[in-house]
Protein backbone atom coordinates (compact mmCIF):
# COMPACT_ATOMS: atom_id res chain seq x y z
CA UNK A 1 0.00 0.00 0.00
CA UNK A 2 1.45 3.20 -0.92
CA UNK A 3 0.03 7.25 -0.45
CA UNK A 4 -0.92 8.43 -3.47
CA UNK A 5 -1.44 12.50 -3.66
CA UNK A 6 -3.59 13.37 -6.66
CA UNK A 7 -3.68 16.52 -7.76
CA UNK A 8 -6.09 17.78 -10.54
CA UNK A 9 -8.91 20.45 -11.12
CA UNK A 10 -11.00 17.85 -12.68
CA UNK A 11 -13.71 16.26 -10.25
CA UNK A 12 -14.25 13.34 -12.71
CA UNK A 13 -10.80 12.52 -12.81
CA UNK A 14 -10.35 12.68 -9.21
CA UNK A 15 -13.02 10.44 -8.55
CA UNK A 16 -11.64 8.00 -11.02
CA UNK A 17 -7.93 7.82 -9.99
CA UNK A 18 -9.75 7.49 -6.47
CA UNK A 19 -11.99 4.46 -7.23
CA UNK A 20 -9.25 2.57 -8.88
CA UNK A 21 -6.45 3.08 -6.84
CA UNK A 22 -8.76 2.30 -3.62
CA UNK A 23 -9.67 -0.80 -5.04
CA UNK A 24 -5.68 -1.60 -5.59
CA UNK A 25 -5.49 -0.64 -1.82
CA UNK A 26 -3.66 2.30 -1.36
CA UNK A 27 -4.43 5.27 0.42
CA UNK A 28 -5.32 8.43 -1.78
CA UNK A 29 -5.78 11.98 -1.14
CA UNK A 30 -6.67 14.05 -3.60
CA UNK A 31 -6.02 18.43 -4.02
CA UNK A 32 -7.88 20.63 -6.37
CA UNK A 33 -5.62 22.82 -7.47
CA UNK A 34 -2.22 23.65 -7.33
CA UNK A 35 -1.81 25.62 -4.46
CA UNK A 36 -3.61 23.13 -2.39
CA UNK A 37 -1.35 19.66 -4.19
CA UNK A 38 1.81 21.94 -2.29
CA UNK A 39 -0.27 22.35 0.97
CA UNK A 40 -1.40 18.06 0.42
CA UNK A 41 2.10 17.60 -0.20
CA UNK A 42 3.95 18.89 2.68
CA UNK A 43 1.02 17.45 5.33
CA UNK A 44 0.82 14.04 3.51
CA UNK A 45 4.49 13.12 2.45
CA UNK A 46 3.19 10.82 -0.14
CA UNK A 47 4.85 8.17 -2.25
CA UNK A 48 3.30 9.05 -5.47
CA UNK A 49 2.28 12.10 -6.82
CA UNK A 50 -0.13 12.34 -10.06
CA UNK A 51 -0.49 16.09 -11.16
CA UNK A 52 -2.55 17.77 -14.19
CA UNK A 53 -0.71 19.90 -16.01
CA UNK A 54 -3.02 22.97 -16.89
CA UNK A 55 -4.78 23.71 -13.44
CA UNK A 56 -6.24 27.87 -12.40
CA UNK A 57 -3.87 29.52 -9.97
CA UNK A 58 -0.34 27.41 -9.44
CA UNK A 59 0.07 25.11 -12.42
CA UNK A 60 1.22 21.60 -12.50
CA UNK A 61 4.62 22.86 -13.05
CA UNK A 62 4.97 25.36 -10.51
CA UNK A 63 3.71 22.39 -8.33
CA UNK A 64 6.42 20.32 -9.50
CA UNK A 65 9.21 22.95 -8.54
CA UNK A 66 8.15 23.31 -5.26
CA UNK A 67 8.29 19.11 -4.75
CA UNK A 68 11.62 19.39 -6.27
CA UNK A 69 12.43 22.15 -4.19
CA UNK A 70 11.82 19.90 -0.53
CA UNK A 71 14.55 18.56 0.94
CA UNK A 72 13.43 14.71 0.99
CA UNK A 73 14.07 11.62 -1.56
CA UNK A 74 12.62 12.57 -5.22
CA UNK A 75 9.05 11.10 -4.82
CA UNK A 76 7.80 10.10 -8.31
CA UNK A 77 5.95 12.76 -10.15
CA UNK A 78 3.16 11.04 -13.15
CA UNK A 79 2.02 14.09 -15.16
CA UNK A 80 -1.06 14.58 -16.97
CA UNK A 81 -0.99 16.53 -20.30
CA UNK A 82 -3.71 17.35 -23.23
CA UNK A 83 -2.70 14.95 -26.12
CA UNK A 84 -1.91 18.07 -28.47
CA UNK A 85 -0.02 19.61 -26.22
CA UNK A 86 3.48 18.10 -26.83
CA UNK A 87 5.44 21.50 -25.68
CA UNK A 88 4.08 20.81 -22.16
CA UNK A 89 5.17 17.23 -22.56
CA UNK A 90 9.06 18.29 -23.36
CA UNK A 91 8.47 20.80 -20.44
CA UNK A 92 7.99 18.44 -18.17
CA UNK A 93 10.68 16.66 -18.67
CA UNK A 94 13.12 19.32 -18.77
CA UNK A 95 11.50 20.01 -15.35
CA UNK A 96 11.84 16.39 -13.66
CA UNK A 97 8.92 14.70 -14.10
CA UNK A 98 9.58 10.87 -13.84
CA UNK A 99 6.07 9.70 -15.98
CA UNK A 100 4.26 11.49 -18.45
CA UNK A 101 0.49 10.49 -19.72
CA UNK A 102 -1.47 12.01 -22.69
CA UNK A 103 -5.34 12.24 -21.92
CA UNK A 104 -7.29 10.35 -22.43
CA UNK A 105 -5.34 7.72 -20.56
CA UNK A 106 -6.69 4.84 -18.26
CA UNK A 107 -6.81 4.06 -14.73
CA UNK A 108 -5.34 0.86 -15.78
CA UNK A 109 -1.90 2.59 -17.55
CA UNK A 110 -1.43 4.70 -14.26
CA UNK A 111 -1.87 1.74 -11.75
CA UNK A 112 0.99 0.03 -14.22
CA UNK A 113 3.21 2.97 -13.77
CA UNK A 114 2.75 2.96 -9.70
CA UNK A 115 3.32 -0.50 -9.47
CA UNK A 116 6.45 -0.32 -11.37
CA UNK A 117 8.19 1.94 -9.08
CA UNK A 118 6.34 0.81 -5.92
CA UNK A 119 5.35 -2.77 -6.13
CA UNK A 120 6.83 -5.79 -6.18
CA UNK A 121 6.90 -6.97 -9.84
CA UNK A 122 9.67 -10.08 -9.97
CA UNK A 123 11.33 -10.53 -12.96
CA UNK A 124 12.46 -13.36 -14.63
CA UNK A 125 16.22 -13.61 -15.79
CA UNK A 126 15.43 -14.45 -19.39
CA UNK A 127 18.94 -15.80 -21.36
CA UNK A 128 19.56 -12.41 -23.95
CA UNK A 129 19.08 -13.17 -27.59
CA UNK A 130 21.68 -14.85 -28.93
CA UNK A 131 23.91 -15.42 -25.83
CA UNK A 132 26.14 -18.13 -25.77
CA UNK A 133 25.24 -20.30 -23.46
CA UNK A 134 23.14 -22.79 -23.43
CA UNK A 135 19.51 -23.09 -21.80
CA UNK A 136 18.30 -26.23 -20.87
CA UNK A 137 14.81 -27.29 -20.53
CA UNK A 138 14.67 -27.64 -16.82
CA UNK A 139 11.91 -26.39 -15.66
CA UNK A 140 12.10 -23.44 -12.79
CA UNK A 141 11.90 -24.66 -9.50
CA UNK A 142 13.55 -28.19 -9.73
CA UNK A 143 17.47 -29.16 -9.50
CA UNK B 1 -1.41 -20.83 -6.05
CA UNK B 2 2.27 -21.32 -4.35
CA UNK B 3 3.26 -24.46 -2.93
CA UNK B 4 6.20 -23.97 -0.39
CA UNK B 5 8.38 -26.32 1.59
CA UNK B 6 8.35 -23.99 4.91
CA UNK B 7 10.39 -24.41 8.15
CA UNK B 8 9.74 -22.24 11.36
CA UNK B 9 11.99 -21.62 14.15
CA UNK B 10 11.29 -20.34 17.40
CA UNK B 11 12.02 -21.33 20.68
CA UNK B 12 8.74 -19.83 22.24
CA UNK B 13 5.94 -22.05 21.38
CA UNK B 14 3.79 -19.34 22.00
CA UNK B 15 5.08 -17.97 18.67
CA UNK B 16 5.66 -21.01 16.74
CA UNK B 17 1.76 -21.47 17.72
CA UNK B 18 0.86 -18.11 16.81
CA UNK B 19 2.56 -18.46 13.30
CA UNK B 20 0.78 -22.05 12.87
CA UNK B 21 -2.24 -20.65 13.64
CA UNK B 22 -1.98 -17.43 11.44
CA UNK B 23 -1.07 -19.67 8.58
CA UNK B 24 -3.72 -22.12 9.38
CA UNK B 25 -5.53 -21.01 5.52
CA UNK B 26 -2.16 -21.96 3.81
CA UNK B 27 -2.20 -25.61 5.08
CA UNK B 28 -3.82 -26.91 2.24
CA UNK B 29 -1.02 -25.10 0.00
CA UNK B 30 2.37 -25.23 1.94
CA UNK B 31 3.98 -27.65 3.20
CA UNK B 32 4.82 -26.62 7.04
CA UNK B 33 7.37 -27.70 9.90
CA UNK B 34 7.79 -26.54 12.96
CA UNK B 35 11.08 -26.68 15.36
CA UNK B 36 11.80 -25.69 18.71
CA UNK B 37 15.74 -24.81 18.06
CA UNK B 38 18.58 -24.80 15.68
CA UNK B 39 19.01 -28.38 16.51
CA UNK B 40 15.61 -29.85 15.56
CA UNK B 41 15.72 -27.12 12.42
CA UNK B 42 18.68 -28.85 11.56
CA UNK B 43 17.66 -32.35 11.91
CA UNK B 44 14.58 -31.43 9.62
CA UNK B 45 16.02 -29.74 7.03
CA UNK B 46 18.97 -32.52 6.56
CA UNK B 47 16.04 -34.90 6.31
CA UNK B 48 13.71 -33.65 3.75
CA UNK B 49 13.67 -30.76 1.48
CA UNK B 50 12.43 -27.08 2.04
CA UNK B 51 12.03 -23.84 0.01
CA UNK B 52 12.43 -21.12 3.34
CA UNK B 53 13.45 -21.24 6.41
CA UNK B 54 11.83 -18.53 8.69
CA UNK B 55 13.93 -18.38 12.52
CA UNK B 56 14.21 -16.55 15.21
CA UNK B 57 17.53 -15.07 16.21
CA UNK B 58 17.86 -15.18 20.21
CA UNK B 59 17.38 -19.01 20.82
CA UNK B 60 19.43 -21.34 23.31
CA UNK B 61 22.14 -23.25 21.75
CA UNK B 62 22.17 -22.78 18.28
CA UNK B 63 20.66 -19.36 17.69
CA UNK B 64 19.56 -17.93 14.78
CA UNK B 65 22.50 -16.13 13.60
CA UNK B 66 24.77 -19.58 13.77
CA UNK B 67 22.22 -21.64 12.45
CA UNK B 68 21.02 -19.64 9.09
CA UNK B 69 24.75 -19.41 8.41
CA UNK B 70 24.62 -23.34 9.03
CA UNK B 71 21.55 -23.58 6.37
CA UNK B 72 23.86 -21.14 3.91
CA UNK B 73 27.09 -24.04 4.12
CA UNK B 74 24.60 -27.26 3.62
CA UNK B 75 21.32 -26.33 2.24
CA UNK B 76 22.00 -23.47 0.09
CA UNK B 77 18.91 -23.54 -1.81
CA UNK B 78 16.74 -22.92 1.13
CA UNK B 79 15.61 -19.51 1.63
CA UNK B 80 16.44 -17.87 4.83
CA UNK B 81 14.05 -15.14 6.50
CA UNK B 82 14.84 -13.54 10.16
CA UNK B 83 12.00 -13.22 11.99
CA UNK B 84 13.14 -10.94 15.47
CA UNK B 85 11.77 -8.95 17.93
CA UNK B 86 15.09 -8.04 18.81
CA UNK B 87 18.75 -8.79 17.87
CA UNK B 88 21.73 -8.11 19.83
CA UNK B 89 24.52 -5.54 18.39
CA UNK B 90 27.05 -8.17 18.77
CA UNK B 91 25.13 -10.73 16.56
CA UNK B 92 23.89 -8.06 13.83
CA UNK B 93 26.54 -8.19 11.32
CA UNK B 94 26.30 -11.86 11.31
CA UNK B 95 22.65 -11.91 10.91
CA UNK B 96 22.85 -9.20 8.47
CA UNK B 97 25.20 -11.27 6.63
CA UNK B 98 23.32 -15.24 7.32
CA UNK B 99 19.71 -14.08 6.55
CA UNK B 100 18.11 -12.81 3.23
CA UNK B 101 14.96 -10.89 4.03
CA UNK B 102 13.97 -9.81 7.45
CA UNK B 103 10.80 -9.45 9.46
CA UNK B 104 10.39 -7.97 12.83
CA UNK B 105 7.94 -9.35 15.60
CA UNK B 106 5.29 -8.66 15.67
CA UNK B 107 4.62 -8.93 11.54
CA UNK B 108 1.25 -8.99 9.57
CA UNK B 109 0.21 -12.75 8.09
CA UNK B 110 0.29 -10.53 5.14
CA UNK B 111 3.84 -9.64 4.96
CA UNK B 112 5.31 -13.15 5.81
CA UNK B 113 3.11 -14.62 3.56
CA UNK B 114 4.30 -12.21 0.60
CA UNK B 115 7.85 -12.68 1.50
CA UNK B 116 7.20 -16.68 1.54
CA UNK B 117 5.71 -16.38 -1.55
CA UNK B 118 8.30 -14.14 -3.10
CA UNK B 119 10.91 -16.55 -2.52
CA UNK B 120 9.58 -19.47 -3.78
CA UNK B 121 9.99 -17.94 -7.19
CA UNK B 122 13.39 -18.51 -8.89
CA UNK B 123 13.90 -15.95 -11.48
CA UNK B 124 16.15 -17.96 -13.60
CA UNK B 125 13.93 -19.92 -16.15
CA UNK B 126 17.07 -22.34 -17.62
CA UNK B 127 18.57 -22.70 -14.32
CA UNK B 128 16.61 -21.90 -11.54
CA UNK B 129 18.00 -24.74 -8.98
CA UNK B 130 21.76 -24.16 -9.75
CA UNK B 131 21.18 -20.14 -9.70
CA UNK B 132 19.68 -20.80 -6.77
CA UNK B 133 21.82 -22.53 -5.11
CA UNK B 134 24.87 -19.98 -6.24
CA UNK B 135 22.92 -17.02 -5.22
CA UNK B 136 21.63 -18.64 -2.11
CA UNK B 137 25.16 -19.66 -0.64
CA UNK B 138 26.53 -16.06 -0.92
CA UNK B 139 26.03 -14.09 1.90
CA UNK B 140 28.72 -11.48 0.73
CA UNK B 141 30.24 -10.62 -2.07
CA UNK B 142 34.50 -10.98 -2.66
CA UNK B 143 36.16 -7.01 -3.58
CA UNK B 144 38.22 -6.88 -5.81
CA UNK B 145 41.58 -5.78 -4.62
CA UNK B 146 41.60 -2.46 -6.67
CA UNK B 147 38.24 -1.93 -4.65
CA UNK B 148 39.43 -3.25 -1.24
CA UNK B 149 42.55 -0.96 -1.29
CA UNK B 150 40.28 1.96 -2.10
CA UNK B 151 37.88 1.10 0.93
CA UNK B 152 40.72 0.02 3.62
CA UNK B 153 42.62 3.14 2.86
CA UNK B 154 39.12 5.27 3.25
CA UNK B 155 38.42 3.38 6.34
CA UNK B 156 41.70 3.04 8.16
CA UNK B 157 42.28 7.06 8.20
CA UNK B 158 42.08 8.44 11.55
CA UNK B 159 39.96 11.21 10.62
CA UNK B 160 37.44 8.78 8.18
CA UNK B 161 36.50 11.55 5.06
CA UNK B 162 32.28 10.98 4.84
CA UNK B 163 32.40 12.51 1.50
CA UNK B 164 35.04 10.14 0.29
CA UNK B 165 33.54 7.05 1.57
CA UNK B 166 29.87 7.87 0.75
CA UNK B 167 31.52 8.28 -2.77
CA UNK B 168 33.05 4.85 -2.64
CA UNK B 169 30.74 2.91 -1.48
CA UNK B 170 28.01 4.49 -4.12
CA UNK B 171 30.73 2.84 -6.60
CA UNK B 172 31.00 -0.49 -4.61
CA UNK B 173 29.10 -3.46 -5.71
CA UNK B 174 29.30 -5.65 -2.69
CA UNK B 175 28.37 -3.02 -0.32
CA UNK B 176 25.44 -1.00 -2.39
CA UNK B 177 23.91 -4.79 -2.41
CA UNK B 178 24.47 -5.55 1.26
CA UNK B 179 22.97 -1.83 1.89
CA UNK B 180 20.50 -1.44 -0.02
CA UNK B 181 19.14 -5.17 1.12
CA UNK B 182 19.89 -4.12 4.69
CA UNK B 183 17.92 -1.25 4.23
CA UNK B 184 14.97 -2.39 1.95
CA UNK B 185 14.34 -4.62 5.23
CA UNK B 186 14.35 -2.18 7.52
CA UNK B 187 17.76 -3.30 9.46
CA UNK B 188 18.68 -0.20 9.88
CA UNK B 189 14.92 1.42 11.50
CA UNK B 190 12.17 2.89 9.35
CA UNK B 191 11.76 1.37 5.60
CA UNK B 192 12.74 4.17 3.08
CA UNK B 193 11.27 4.17 -0.69
CA UNK B 194 13.51 5.19 -3.52
CA UNK B 195 16.55 5.88 -1.36
CA UNK B 196 20.06 5.80 -2.56
CA UNK B 197 23.24 4.09 -1.24
CA UNK B 198 24.47 7.79 -0.15
CA UNK B 199 21.72 8.16 2.25
CA UNK B 200 22.06 5.15 3.81
CA UNK B 201 25.65 6.08 4.29
CA UNK B 202 24.97 8.81 5.91
CA UNK B 203 22.15 7.01 8.22
CA UNK B 204 24.25 4.12 9.21
CA UNK B 205 27.79 6.01 9.83
CA UNK B 206 30.79 4.60 9.74
CA UNK B 207 31.26 2.29 12.43
CA UNK B 208 28.45 0.12 11.05
CA UNK B 209 30.26 0.61 7.33
CA UNK B 210 33.68 -0.44 9.05
CA UNK B 211 32.29 -3.38 10.56
CA UNK B 212 30.42 -4.45 7.32
CA UNK B 213 33.59 -4.68 5.38
CA UNK B 214 35.46 -6.59 8.01
CA UNK B 215 32.84 -9.34 8.10
CA UNK B 216 32.59 -9.63 4.41
CA UNK B 217 36.10 -9.45 3.97
CA UNK B 218 36.60 -12.36 6.59
CA UNK B 219 34.33 -14.22 4.31
CA UNK B 220 36.28 -13.96 1.41
CA UNK B 221 39.66 -13.85 2.71
CA UNK B 222 41.54 -16.69 1.21
CA UNK B 223 40.19 -15.60 -2.17
CA UNK B 224 42.91 -15.40 -4.59
CA UNK B 225 41.82 -14.02 -8.08
CA UNK B 226 42.59 -15.62 -11.39
CA UNK B 227 44.27 -13.53 -13.62
CA UNK B 228 41.68 -13.30 -16.34
CA UNK B 229 38.87 -13.27 -14.19
CA UNK B 230 40.11 -10.43 -12.43
CA UNK B 231 40.67 -8.53 -15.71
CA UNK B 232 37.30 -9.46 -16.73
CA UNK B 233 35.89 -8.44 -13.39
CA UNK B 234 37.67 -5.04 -13.26
CA UNK B 235 36.81 -4.17 -16.98
CA UNK B 236 33.19 -5.23 -16.15
CA UNK B 237 33.31 -2.85 -12.63
CA UNK B 238 34.68 0.37 -14.65
CA UNK B 239 31.95 -0.41 -17.28
CA UNK B 240 29.43 -0.13 -13.85
CA UNK B 241 30.57 2.71 -12.95
CA UNK B 242 30.86 4.92 -15.76
CA UNK B 243 27.39 3.71 -16.38
CA UNK B 244 26.22 4.70 -12.88
CA UNK B 245 28.16 8.33 -13.69
CA UNK B 246 26.22 8.75 -17.01
CA UNK B 247 22.96 7.41 -15.59
CA UNK B 248 22.58 10.42 -13.04
CA UNK B 249 22.30 12.40 -16.23
CA UNK B 250 19.98 10.23 -17.61
CA UNK B 251 16.99 9.11 -15.18
CA UNK B 252 14.44 11.42 -13.90
CA UNK B 253 14.89 12.65 -10.61
CA UNK B 254 13.04 9.84 -8.59
CA UNK B 255 14.36 7.08 -10.94
CA UNK B 256 17.46 7.97 -9.85
CA UNK B 257 18.83 6.58 -6.79
CA UNK B 258 17.18 2.85 -8.36
CA UNK B 259 18.94 3.61 -11.46
CA UNK B 260 22.31 4.59 -10.08
CA UNK B 261 22.36 1.51 -7.81
CA UNK B 262 21.06 -0.64 -10.94
CA UNK B 263 24.37 0.15 -12.83
CA UNK B 264 26.91 -0.26 -10.11
CA UNK B 265 24.95 -3.53 -9.65
CA UNK B 266 24.50 -4.60 -13.26
CA UNK B 267 27.05 -7.10 -13.55
CA UNK B 268 27.28 -8.56 -9.95
CA UNK B 269 27.06 -12.21 -11.13
CA UNK B 270 30.54 -12.01 -11.85
CA UNK B 271 31.56 -11.41 -8.47
CA UNK B 272 29.95 -14.36 -7.31
CA UNK B 273 31.29 -17.82 -7.16
CA UNK B 274 34.78 -16.29 -8.16
CA UNK B 275 37.61 -18.42 -6.98
CA UNK B 276 36.39 -20.59 -4.50
CA UNK B 277 33.97 -19.61 -1.79
CA UNK B 278 31.05 -20.71 0.37
CA UNK B 279 30.03 -23.00 -2.35
CA UNK B 280 33.03 -24.91 -2.62
CA UNK B 281 31.61 -28.02 -1.70
CA UNK B 282 28.97 -27.67 -4.85
CA UNK B 283 30.30 -29.75 -7.66
CA UNK B 284 27.97 -28.22 -9.86
CA UNK B 285 28.91 -24.82 -8.42
CA UNK B 286 32.65 -25.63 -9.35
CA UNK B 287 31.79 -26.59 -13.24
CA UNK B 288 30.38 -22.36 -12.94
CA UNK B 289 33.27 -21.49 -12.07
CA UNK B 290 35.67 -23.30 -14.64
CA UNK B 291 33.66 -21.34 -17.15
CA UNK B 292 31.51 -24.77 -18.02
CA UNK B 293 29.49 -22.90 -20.91
CA UNK B 294 26.74 -25.25 -20.12
CA UNK B 295 26.81 -23.05 -16.69
CA UNK B 296 24.20 -20.28 -15.45
CA UNK B 297 25.14 -17.02 -17.38
CA UNK B 298 26.53 -14.66 -14.73
CA UNK B 299 23.61 -12.62 -15.07
CA UNK B 300 20.83 -15.19 -13.79
CA UNK B 301 22.86 -15.66 -10.90
CA UNK B 302 23.36 -11.80 -10.10
CA UNK B 303 19.56 -11.45 -10.71
CA UNK B 304 18.90 -14.66 -8.11
CA UNK B 305 20.93 -13.22 -5.76
CA UNK B 306 19.21 -9.68 -5.87
CA UNK B 307 15.97 -11.12 -5.65
CA UNK B 308 16.88 -13.59 -2.54
CA UNK B 309 17.96 -10.26 -1.09
CA UNK B 310 14.94 -8.66 -2.04
CA UNK B 311 16.08 -5.31 -3.43
CA UNK B 312 13.89 -2.57 -4.76
CA UNK B 313 11.77 -4.53 -8.01
CA UNK B 314 12.71 -1.79 -10.28
CA UNK B 315 16.63 -2.31 -9.50
CA UNK B 316 16.79 -5.87 -9.89
CA UNK B 317 14.25 -5.53 -12.87
CA UNK B 318 16.90 -3.33 -14.67
CA UNK B 319 19.79 -6.01 -14.01
CA UNK B 320 17.45 -8.43 -15.17
CA UNK B 321 16.71 -6.43 -18.68
CA UNK B 322 20.38 -4.99 -19.25
CA UNK B 323 21.06 -6.86 -22.36
CA UNK B 324 17.56 -7.16 -23.67
CA UNK B 325 16.74 -4.92 -26.49
CA UNK B 326 14.79 -1.96 -25.13
CA UNK B 327 11.34 0.33 -26.65
CA UNK B 328 10.94 2.76 -24.32
CA UNK B 329 7.36 3.65 -23.46
CA UNK B 330 5.94 7.06 -24.38
CA UNK B 331 5.54 7.76 -20.15
CA UNK B 332 8.76 7.31 -19.88
CA UNK B 333 12.15 5.05 -19.76
CA UNK B 334 11.61 4.61 -16.26
CA UNK B 335 14.57 2.59 -14.87
CA UNK B 336 15.28 -0.20 -17.16
CA UNK B 337 15.27 2.29 -19.99
CA UNK B 338 17.99 4.62 -18.17
CA UNK B 339 20.14 1.98 -17.28
CA UNK B 340 19.62 0.05 -20.94
CA UNK B 341 20.60 3.22 -22.69
CA UNK B 342 23.59 4.38 -20.36
CA UNK B 343 24.93 0.95 -21.03
CA UNK B 344 24.44 1.32 -24.68
CA UNK B 345 26.24 4.78 -24.53
CA UNK B 346 29.40 3.35 -22.75
CA UNK B 347 29.51 0.62 -24.82
CA UNK B 348 29.79 2.56 -27.56
CA UNK B 349 32.24 4.84 -26.20
CA UNK B 350 34.25 1.97 -25.11
CA UNK B 351 34.45 0.40 -28.22
CA UNK B 352 37.50 -0.38 -29.84
CA UNK B 353 35.60 -0.56 -33.02
CA UNK B 354 34.89 3.52 -34.15
CA UNK B 355 32.82 1.65 -36.44
CA UNK B 356 31.01 -0.35 -34.74
CA UNK B 357 27.25 -0.22 -35.02
CA UNK B 358 25.83 -2.32 -32.59
CA UNK B 359 22.01 -1.65 -31.39
CA UNK B 360 22.62 1.93 -32.96
CA UNK B 361 19.42 2.07 -33.79
CA UNK B 362 17.63 0.97 -30.47
CA UNK B 363 20.18 3.61 -29.54
CA UNK B 364 18.85 6.05 -31.85
CA UNK B 365 15.10 5.24 -30.40
CA UNK B 366 16.08 6.16 -26.86
CA UNK B 367 17.81 8.84 -27.65
CA UNK B 368 14.82 10.59 -29.62
CA UNK B 369 12.75 10.10 -26.65
CA UNK B 370 11.23 13.30 -25.47
CA UNK B 371 12.43 12.56 -21.88
CA UNK B 372 15.86 12.95 -22.91
CA UNK B 373 15.77 15.26 -26.11
CA UNK B 374 13.93 17.47 -24.19
CA UNK B 375 17.51 17.90 -21.97
CA UNK B 376 19.95 19.99 -24.78
CA UNK B 377 23.21 17.18 -23.65
CA UNK B 378 25.32 15.93 -25.99
CA UNK B 379 24.68 11.62 -24.92
CA UNK B 380 28.07 10.71 -26.79
CA UNK B 381 30.11 13.02 -25.04
CA UNK B 382 28.67 12.56 -21.57
CA UNK B 383 29.45 9.03 -22.22
CA UNK B 384 32.92 9.99 -23.02
CA UNK B 385 33.39 12.20 -19.78
CA UNK B 386 31.57 9.46 -17.95
CA UNK B 387 34.13 6.61 -18.87
CA UNK B 388 37.05 8.92 -18.91
CA UNK B 389 35.96 9.76 -14.93
CA UNK B 390 35.23 6.12 -14.05
CA UNK B 391 39.43 5.53 -15.37
CA UNK B 392 40.84 7.95 -13.02
CA UNK B 393 38.66 6.78 -10.50
CA UNK B 394 40.08 3.42 -10.97
CA UNK B 395 43.34 4.84 -11.36
CA UNK B 396 43.33 3.17 -15.23
CA UNK B 397 44.19 6.19 -17.30
CA UNK B 398 43.76 4.74 -20.99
Amino acid sequence: MAKILVVDDDAAIRQLLTDVLEMDGHDVHVAVDGHDGVRAFEVIRPDFVVLDVMMPGLDGYGVLRSIRGQDCDPVPVLMLTAAADSGSAARGWADGVDYYLAKPFTAEEVLYLIEGVLGHRIPVADAPAGGDHTSGDEPAGSF
Amino acid sequence: MTTARVLFVDDEPRILDGIRRSLRGKRREWDMAFAPGGEDALELLAGSAFDVVVSDMRMPGIDGAELLTRVSERHPEVARVVLSGHTEPAAAIKVALAGHRFLTKPTETEALVSVIEELVVRTSRGHGGLARRIAGATRALPALPQQKAKLDALLAAPQVDLAGLVHAVGHDTSLTAKLLQLSNWGFFGARPRNTSVAAVVNTVGVPTIQALVAASEGLWSAVTWQPAAEESALAAWRHAIACAALVDDVASPAHRPHAHAAAVLQDIGRLMGVGGGPTAADPAADAHRAGDPGGVPYREIGVELLHLWGLPSPIVAAVAERDTAHRPAESGLAVTGAVRAAHLLIQRTESRDPADGAHSDELRLLLAHPQLAAQSVDWARAADEASAQAGRWLGIET
